[in-house]
């Protein structure tokens, strides 16, 4: 099986409320991606949270390369999260999390 | 310099609160129809806040009479896109400098002609991304439908298309890199969103110019100004 080509995304998210769980944020980018480009693009998405930082909502997501770029859309138009109310901020994008510095 | 031109500040207590979020987006600069002593202010470490008017008007009359001290007073005018007479003349005039796509319960679509006035004149569409954030499902997909025509029918004649947050609460703004890749969904490519931010400077440059002292008109500046010498 070929191996897929993977991106790491360091991002800050930032929140007005509640703090926002790792789980409920995955969760919200797959749905987000689900409502815009449908089963297939999520079922290819191999998305998860390497790293997330509740607290400051700083954290390294990690996606397949061929994705990227719908997974980052699908994240920046989530506007609320179990009542939170959020802003998804790409900050850095790398093949490796090394290269993330 | 990434700028947002349209940042819904309502009150000038919330002002500071915005710039703290636009400054932790990476913003050099935000737009905002509130009412400031000057079109363009800069604070200490060089960050721009820049004044917008909106003209409406339901007949074309009203909006020319207003758009001559609109101009003078303010960094950005934007017209509503709307009605085909109203939408053209905007597109034609240079005072304009976008064409905002902001009510979309009404089926005002961008038509070719406006584009293609709006392409000759430099007038830019704008497209404010806070609906596709309040929305989900199938009225956020009315709302992508829509911007995806007009984007399409800019791009095709030549418009410029800007996004901008079009945030009245500080949460709702999103920072370039985020806009870029809703630009995508919209069906713009990188390439072309990244060059948005060049159009979006070269604007503001041009009216902030435009409204120095030293303008008389265009191509007329003057370069040195005092009392004429005796041999004059």
């Amino acid at each position: 099986m070929k191996k897929t080509r993977r991106r790491y995304v360091r991002f800050r998210l930032f929140q007005e409320g509640k703090r926002v769980n790792e789980k409920q944020l995955v969760t919200a980018i797959r749905k987000s991606m689900l409502s815009l480009f449908g089963e297939i693009v999520v079922g290819d998405s191999k998305l998860f949270l390497t790293d997330y930082d509740t607290k400051s909502g700083v954290g390294i997501l990690q996606c397949s390369a061929h994705i990227l770029e719908r997974a980052l859309a699908a994240a920046s138009v989530i506007g609320t999260i179990a009542g939170t109310k959020v802003s998804f901020h790409p900050m850095k994008t790398s093949g490796t999390i090394k290269g993330l510095g | 310099m990434t700028i947002d031109l349209n940042v819904r500040v309502e009150d000038q207590n919330d002002l500071e609160s915005f710039v703290t979020m636009a400054k932790a987006l990476g913003f050099k600069g935000i737009v905002t129809p509130l009412k400031l002593a000057k079109p363009f202010s800069r604070l200490e470490d060089d960050f721009l806040i820049g004044t917008r008017t909106e003209l409406k008007g339901s007949t074309l009359g009203s909006l020319k009479k207003g758009i001559g001290t609109a101009r003078q007073r303010s960094a950005l005018v934007a017209v509503q896109l709307g009605k085909t007479q109203v939408s053209n003349w905007a597109a034609e005039d240079t005072r304009v400098d976008v064409l905002a796509v902001t009510d979309i319960s009404k089926d005002n679509s961008l038509k070719v002609s406006t584009a293609k006035l709006a392409a000759q004149s430099g007038t830019a569409l704008e497209i404010p991304v806070v609906p596709l954030l309040e929305t989900s499902g199938l009225d956020r997909s009315k709302i992508i439908k829509r911007y995806r025509e007009c984007v399409q029918t800019a791009v095709t004649a030549g418009m410029q298309v800007v996004l901008t947050s079009g945030a009245s609460k500080p949460i709702q703004m999103r920072s370039a890199a985020s806009v870029q890749y809703i630009g995508q969904i919209l069906g713009m490519e990188l390439a072309y969103m990244r060059k948005t931010v060049d159009v979006t400077r070269s604007m503001l440059d041009r009216n902030e110019r435009n409204l120095s002292t030293d303008f008389v008109a265009p191509g007329v500046h003057i370069v040195q100004s005092g009392e004429p010498s005796e041999k004059d």
